[in-house]
């Protein structure tokens, strides 16, 4: 396993998801509407709205999953993080960075992940909405399209520009 | 606004539901397959049917049959739209009834919530091929 790099900007990283005043906060609607959507639209077991906290993920919103956080070195979006990219990962066993790691050969058994990098205004990222499945998949540009709109709608809520409907 | 005219591959999407809508319209927006634009109410749609012209026009009609009045007044060459767009439906269910009624209306397709957002997407990029 080769856990995820530390970005370059980590101190205004936290600072900025600091400033978000999210971390830890109780469930919420907007939020949870969104992941349960993306998890309907892909039929994957896992979708999440992951923040990446100094030695953990923590989980805003989460289907599939009964933890609301886990650790920072074995997390599969500390790497999208790192990347500021979109992270695809269409089977975590073929993975030299995954294969062997404890959320891959154990509980909930990651094969496949995709997570669309929340990037702030001020291009720190804060987390990714992420899905994930027990099984390897690919998905096409059109899906792509899909999460990183839903990932949009997401930073428009977090940095208050969420439609006033 | 009056006399400006968007052509023949643009659809205007009539959503009440926010999340769909701005999906949809995000994602079709990131494709850049057709230009597409949107309202959260029939009195928008209205508004912008009567201003613009259309290709296409994918309308989410309410259980009680509220929505349907857009494509009727289409129909009858009461909007910018030519008479005979094509018309797609979102309905959350759909009898022999309904379906004869969206039949004399010439709606093209039929989408039966719950959907995926891809199905819209195909159905918007018919309406404007």
């Amino acid at each position: 396993m080769i856990p995820a790099p530390m970005p370059a900007d980590e101190a205004d990283r936290l600072q900025s998801l600091r400033q978000l005043l999210i971390l830890d906060t109780p469930p919420e609607e907007r939020f949870d509407k969104i992941v349960e959507f993306a998890a309907a639209e892909f039929d994957v077991p896992i979708a999440l709205l992951s923040f990446v906290d100094e030695n953990r993920q923590w989980f805003k919103a989460r289907v599939g999953l009964e933890v609301c956080e886990t650790s920072r070195d074995i997390s599969f979006c500390g790497h999208a993080v790192a990347s500021g990219e979109l992270l695809m990962v269409e089977d975590a066993l073929l993975d030299e960075r995954f294969a062997d790691n404890p959320l891959v050969v154990g509980e909930p058994h990651v094969r496949f992940y995709a997570g669309a990098p929340l990037q702030l205004s001020d291009g720190t990222v804060a987390g990714t909405l992420c899905l994930i499945d027990t099984h390897p998949r690919r998905i096409d540009r059109i899906d792509v399209a899909i999460l990183e709109t839903l990932r949009d709608l997401i930073l428009a809520e977090i940095q208050g520009q969420g439609a006033a409907e | 606004m009056n006399g400006k005219t968007w052509g023949g591959s643009r659809i205007l999407l009539v959503e009440p539901d926010s999340l769909i809508r701005r999906t949809v319209v995000g994602v079709v927006r990131t494709l850049g397959f057709v230009d597409i634009r949107e309202a959260s109410t029939y009195e928008s749609a209205e508004k912008l049917l009567q201003a613009f012209s259309f290709g296409g026009l994918v309308v989410a009609l309410a259980n009680n049959g509220d929505g349907t009045a857009l494509i009727e007044s289409l129909r009858v060459g009461g909007t910018r739209c030519p008479a005979d767009c094509g018309v797609a439906v979102i309905v959350g269910s759909c009898d022999a009834q309904r379906a004869i009624d969206l039949q004399a209306l010439q709606v093209r397709r039929i989408v039966l919530k719950p959907f995926k957002v891809k199905t819209l997407l195909e159905t918007v990029a018919q309406l404007a091929a």
